[in-house]
């Protein structure tokens, strides 16, 4: 039986966070051996009380460090575990656990390293037009400086093997998902997508609404552009 | 052309700068938006250093003496030099406190992690 680390990065997310590891220990439990550890990213509400009771194992950030921090943070516990593969997933709920099966036949089947989940290779409401605009116009950034054919390159519901993960351990805090992308491109790994749903979030707010970030985010994008190419 | 004393002290300054730069960021102390910017803000200056003419495009624009030009352009590169420190060191804080946040939070992982494992006995 496949051993599979599941890693969920969770900010304020007390109305999400139990319903998405139910719906992981329903979906995957039957086929795999695996645990699940969520980062809680300096969360303000009962975020970790909620985890620690479900008896989920949880790292806690005393201070918000961004997505991208609390990613990395898994990933460094997870490069000493004995697991075969690395699911990880957003805990605001957009992400069902149950497409990990899709990402994961593509990764076997195409012989993989690493498969990111594509909210547009199948149609899915809730992307509001800048945002689409935006993930649209980096994804063909992406594209032409590396030759992939990607469709959605700030999924954050990816799966890679463990021997991947020493390769795309990033350096940003927040906007991960270029920067890591990028380097698993920059180091020979073979990536590929899968289609994923998107269920609209119930609760909480999407870190695009806030007004700093969709302005900055283009800047960041640049510079994980730049640090990966110039380091 | 004829290269002055106080063009290879500029050169010897940004070549000492920028090898700082260099090292810090391999020792990831520095963020890559700090990095790119003051390496670029450098390499500017080196070549404003070599062809110090290219300055000469800009002086009808500011309208100032030569002398009054001259201390401005220096008070300008002190507080460069000045802002530089700063955020060198900004970025350094900033890598120590994530590192101090990210250690104590895979520590209170082990912890606990051990604490189950042993069926809650420390």
């Amino acid at each position: 039986m496949k051993k599979i680390g599941i890693l969920i990065p969770a900010y304020n997310e007390e109305n999400t966070i139990i319903k998405v590891i139910n719906r992981v220990n329903t979906e995957i439990a039957n086929n795999f051996d695996f645990r699940i550890l969520v980062i809680d990213d300096g969360s303000e509400d009962n975020t970790s009380q909620l985890v620690r009771k479900q008896g989920v194992e949880l790292a806690r950030h005393p201070v918000s460090m961004g997505p991208g921090g609390a990613i990395r943070t898994g990933y460094i516990i997870m490069k000493n575990w004995d697991i075969d593969y690395i699911v990880q997933l957003d805990a605001d709920g957009q992400h069902d656990p149950a497409d990990f099966h899709q990402l994961y036949q593509k990764m076997i089947d195409e012989h993989l390293d690493m498969v990111v989940g594509s909210r547009f290779l199948i149609d899915n409401p809730g992307l509001n037009f800048v945002r689409k605009f935006g993930i649209t116009f980096f994804t063909w950034l992406i594209n032409f400086l590396t030759g992939l054919n990607l469709t959605d390159i700030t999924s954050g519901f990816r799966v890679l093997t463990s021997g991947s993960l020493e390769k795309v351990c990033f350096s940003s805090e927040k906007h991960w998902t270029i920067e890591m992308t990028l380097l698993a491109y920059k180091n020979d790994l073979k990536i590929g997508e899968a289609p994923i749903k998107v269920i609209e979030r119930e609760n909480g707010v999407s870190q695009f609404n806030e007004l700093i970030t969709f302005f900055t985010y283009p800047f960041r994008a640049i510079k994980q552009i730049l640090t990966v190419y110039l380091m | 052309m004829a290269v002055r004393g106080i063009q290879v002290l500029g050169l010897f300054l940004a070549a000492t700068t920028l090898l700082g730069l260099y090292i810090i960021r391999r020792m990831e102390r520095l963020k890559s938006r700090s990095f790119i910017f003051w390496v670029s803000f450098w390499s500017l200056f080196v070549i404003v250093d070599i062809y110090p003419s290219l300055t000469g495009y800009f002086t009808p624009y500011f309208d100032l003496g030569k002398n009054m030009y001259t201390l401005t352009a220096i008070s300008i590169m002190v507080l460069f030099v000045f802002v530089f420190i700063l955020s060198s060191y900004l970025s350094d804080l900033n890598y120590k406190l994530n590192k101090l946040i990210r250690e104590q939070a895979i520590t209170e992982w082990r912890l606990q992690y051990d604490y189950d494992e042993n069926g809650g006995e420390t």
